[in-house]
């Protein structure tokens, strides 16, 4: 009873498979049900199978063929996939020259247990380690569309697949986002295998743990979980699993999709998982305690949990002296806090609180605002969209026409806005220094949620002064104290206060001088390093703490 | 429920406005003011304030030497400073607006009629800074006001630096409603005249510009100068200490001093001049049965600044002798103002009576009903105490290959002095 029904479901979704009722949902369930239904023995049903599967795909290649004087066989795969130089060379080559027919021993003789004799034969002859077998019609699927040539033979109801991927992989080159001056020079690519690579060379332990997952019903995207085992609690390994196992979408191009379902704050304009194109980056993040996320298609590699300040530190930070780093490190927290506050300060000390300005300064003020139109809050608002208009701008045109941009953007702005009375010049120097400090976020993600907070800011500084400005950090650190990311809080180490982190939030500390590993890879081994020891005397500082290895 | 929370927090920021914005273009900036006694009775206030419209705006190119100054002065009278603050209101289209405000200058005739009401509108609305000088003048106020430094663009703008580099005694808003309130030292503020302006161009200079009957002007506007210090009793103003009457005063009060002290060598007509680098004075009262008497004790480090004379700067025995010559200068100086202010003036505004309290305040209470008799009857005993710490770049006056006077010859002429 059970083989016929299979039978039935199994050509009922054939017909529906090749029916004209094309709902996208019908189509999907047909070719499951297809899918899943074990190999037939006979080669011709297989082969139908799959064509049926892979109907008007033009990139389908079926190629029947006979091993030796043996049983007839088939090739089947995407061709523009696999490298069809190396199929010819190590997979049919031999099988036509009828190899396992020559009588040798471990040669294939036809009508005994050919199957298991042509997985055997292919394991000592086929110079390919890219090999399994499958009896699954769905695996064959599978595999055939990432790029493995499909072995079927006659009277085996298992297929040999072998991957032999020939499609063309951008070759790695410098992280364009991320630049640094002293570093590392590579950046992830779009190929999964290729940036798994890219980690594991810079962390060779087996403790690297690389997780296969898939998500999105038709782009099939997949996707590596990495992280060291026994630094990330498996709590957090489970969340992020179940997680992304909660994702049903039918496609996934991008990180960016995985990263808004499985945040924690989709409402929130701060971004709470950081992504990264450095390999050198996200294996420091491997090592600090936590995870990543590789999406294939993405050369962006998600990093989670992240806190507030991960989001001003660039990695850079550690190749330079500690001096330099601390000193670039408080250059961000300050131009950061004009990003966020230069203009609605500007508005509120002009527009309520003149006595704050030095008497000079304000006579200069009033002299390059007297004849101008519009109030200056209208002003920064106008003048903060036109920067950030010329910005987006800047970005989406190709780089010769964005550089007219920028040119006639500044001419627009800077000299003719100012000489027709429209704006004032101080307007355009606040302008200008918020742009420019909003390009001192290591974090393209992170800078561009202080720059849209900042249009708030500034309306609530036009009704409220410097109360305003007050109220509104009030509500943004309220909503900071609230946030976690992967149950770490968002704030953290700052609030809650963790002493023993906080040292890498305020200065950068001496490689040398680092104290224990950060939360919550704290709790599973705290000690990262052992103190440097004299370069006199050899001898290491007294009261140091054994290293847990 | 969030949404209509986040409608009510937009709803209250949308409706009720910017109800108190108030653009920079919308103020009228006060520089400076002053109180003159008004000719029909009641005061006049002067107000002089920036016209920024006038002021070249950065930035803009050829602009060119603007023909008016980017400041204009408005007077107005009334029986209080708020009454005239609000009739000048009523002649200007932007908000007077104070918190910028350097200098408030008081004319000599309402000086002595008393400055205590008129400062009351100053310490009770909230935007003028508590720093802000007060100066008095003498004759009319606003003259002060109409005239330029010529290193300013704006009338009054100045005067504050002016105190910062003249030598008198400063006095701010604050200061002066301190030492107002409090018993045993009276308030001073600097003392400002108008003086005649310097020559704008160098080959003119000394030739007085109605000879010469150019149209161009040969000489800067007249602009205020500091002139020694008005002395208050209480808050009515009892007189003033000339130039160098004040010195005794920057002495015992501890203020800055810039003037030089001028040390003569003898009758011969040569002198040395010395820098101040620090000083302190002390005052300790010290009452016997009949008198009280005030120990001054005055520590000063100076600089030699001009060898004028000529004398030997190499011997130890030399440096110690202008120590000493040095000392009787300054003690000269305290005694000339000492009795300016127990004379004519007989208003104690070094703080001897301040000292009297600290040092002795079960006396002090018996004293303080009739302090102002006693002042003019305190014997100062005066102690100067003064080291020479460097004498410049050079050691003999260029082209003496010797010094003029060595020690001996210093002896002498100082000796001959004494003798005579």
């Amino acid at each position: 009873m059970a083989p016929m029904a299979a039978l039935e479901s199994r050509l009922a979704a054939l017909r529906s498979v090749s029916s004209r009722a094309r709902r996208l949902h019908e189509l999907v369930a047909a070719t499951e049900t297809l899918a899943r239904s074990p190999l037939s023995p006979e080669l011709e049903t297989n082969l139908s199978h799959l064509g049926r599967l892979f109907d008007r795909c033009s990139d389908w290649a079926a190629h029947r063929f006979e091993i030796g004087e043996g049983p007839s066989a088939a090739v089947c795969f995407l061709d523009d996939l696999v490298d069809l130089e190396s199929l010819h060379d190590l997979v049919l080559k031999p099988l036509l020259a009828g190899g396992p027919a020559a009588g040798r021993e471990d040669g294939f003789r036809s009508g005994e247990a050919p199957y298991s004799s042509l997985c055997l034969w292919a394991r000592r002859r086929l110079p390919q380690t890219q090999m399994r077998e499958s009896a699954s019609l769905r695996d064959l699927v599978d595999a055939a569309l990432s790029a493995h040539v499909i072995l079927l033979v006659d009277g085996a109801d298992t297929a040999l697949l072998i991957e032999l991927p020939g499609y063309a992989i951008r070759s790695i080159s410098e992280p364009k986002i991320e630049p640094a001056i002293r570093g590392p020079r590579e950046g992830f690519v779009e190929d999964l295998s290729t940036n798994r690579i890219l980690l594991r060379r810079r962390v060779r332990t087996p403790l690297l743990k690389l997780e296969q997952m898939r998500v999105g019903r038709l782009t099939q995207t997949e996707l590596t979980l990495a992280y060291i085992d026994g630094l990330v609690p498996l709590a957090l390994i489970d969340e992020i699993k179940r997680r992304i196992g909660e994702i049903d979408i039918d496609g996934v191009l991008e990180g960016a999709y995985i990263e808004e379902f499985i945040e924690d704050h989709p409402d929130s304009p701060f971004p709470q998982l950081m992504n990264t194109e450095r390999p050198d980056a996200l294996a420091g993040h491997l090592l600090e305690g936590r995870a990543a996320i590789l999406v294939d298609g993405s050369p962006f590699a998600l990093v989670m949990p992240m806190t507030f300040w991960g989001f001003l530190q660039a990695a850079e930070d550690f190749y330079d002296r500690f001096y330099t780093g601390t000193a670039l490190r408080w250059i961000r927290y300050l131009f950061g806090s004009i990003a966020l506050l230069g203009p609605s300060i500007y508005v509120a000390v002009t527009t309520f609180h003149q006595e704050m300005l030095p008497t000079p300064l304000l006579f200069t003020l009033m002299a390059a605002r007297e004849g101008i139109p519009f109030p200056s809050v209208v002003e920064a608002i106008v003048m903060e969209a036109v920067f950030e208009a010329l910005r987006e701008a800047g970005v989406r045109l190709p780089v010769p026409v964005g550089q007219a941009v920028t040119i006639v953007g500044a001419l627009v702005i800077g000299q003719a806005a100012v000489q027709a009375g429209l704006v004032s010049a101080t307007m355009v120097i606040v302008v200008a220094a918020t742009g420019i400090a909003s390009f001192t976020f290591p974090r393209f993600n992170f800078g561009i949620a202080i720059r849209l907070i900042r249009f708030p800011m500034i309306l609530l500084s036009a009704t409220l002064g410097l109360f305003g400005i007050t109220i509104g950090l009030l509500a943004i650190l309220t909503h900071l104290c609230a946030m976690r990311s992967f149950g770490v809080p968002y704030l953290s180490p700052v609030s809650p206060l963790s002493l023993s982190d906080l040292a890498d939030v305020a200065v950068r500390p001496p490689i040398w001088a680092r104290g224990p590993r950060p939360r919550p890879a704290f709790r599973l081994n705290p000690a990262r390093q052992q103190p440097r020891p004299n370069p006199e005397t050899g001898r290491r500082p007294d009261g140091a703490q054994e290293g847990t290895k | 429920m969030r949404s209509a929370l986040l409608i009510a927090l937009a709803a209250t920021g949308l409706l009720t406005g910017c109800w108190d914005r108030v653009e920079v273009s919308e103020l009228g900036v006060v520089i400076a003011a002053a109180i003159d006694k008004a000719e029909a009775g009641g005061i006049e206030l002067t107000v002089a304030l920036s016209v920024p419209a006038r002021i070249s705006p950065p930035g803009v190119l050829g602009g060119g030497p603007q023909t008016q100054p980017p400041a204009t002065t408005l007077a107005a009278q009334g029986r209080t400073v708020a009454e005239c603050v609000a009739r000048l209101q009523d002649a200007l289209p932007r908000r007077l607006y104070w918190a910028h405000i350097d200098a408030i200058v008081f004319g000599e005739e309402i000086a002595r009629e008393g400055i205590g009401p008129l400062l009351d509108f100053f310490q009770r609305i909230r935007e003028p800074r508590l720093r802000v000088s007060l100066l008095t003048v003498s004759g009319r106020a606003a003259d002060a006001l109409a005239v330029l430094l010529p290193f300013d663009e704006l009338p009054g703008a100045g005067l504050a630096d002016l105190l910062e580099q003249g030598t008198t005694i400063p006095s701010s808003l604050r200061e002066f409603s301190i030492l107002q309130a409090r018993a045993g030292v009276h308030p001073m503020t600097p003392h400002i005249a108008v003086e005649r302006g310097g020559a704008v161009e160098p080959g003119r200079l000394g030739v007085p510009a109605e000879d010469l009957g150019t149209e161009r002007a040969p000489h800067d506007p007249h602009h205020p100068a500091v002139h020694g210090a008005a002395v208050y009793r209480g808050h009515q103003l009892a007189g003033v200490l000339d130039e160098e009457q004040v010195l005794g005063a920057v002495w015992l009060l501890n203020a800055r001093r810039h003037a030089a002290i001028t040390v003569p060598i003898g009758r011969g007509g040569d002198y040395v001049s010395f820098r101040v680098l620090r000083f302190q004075s002390q005052l300790r009262p010290e009452f016997s049965e009949e008198a009280a008497g005030m120990r001054i004790r005055t520590t000063a480090l100076v600089e030699l600044i001009d060898n004028q004379a000529g004398i030997d700067v190499t011997d130890p025995r030399v440096w110690s002798l202008m120590e000493r010559e040095t000392a009787a200068v300054i003690a000269g100086e305290i005694r000339l103002a000492l009795s300016a202010l127990q004379g004519e003036l007989r208003t104690d505004a070094v703080g001897f009576g301040d000292a009297v309290r600290r040092a002795e305040p079960k006396r002090w209470e018996k004293l303080q009903g009739e302090w102002d008799a006693i002042f003019p009857r305190v014997q100062p005993a005066l102690e100067v105490e003064v080291s020479l710490r460097r004498t410049g770049l050079v050691t003999y006056p260029l082209g003496l290959g010797t010094p003029r006077l060595s020690y001996d010859e210093l002896r002498l002429r100082l000796d001959e002095e004494r003798d005579w």
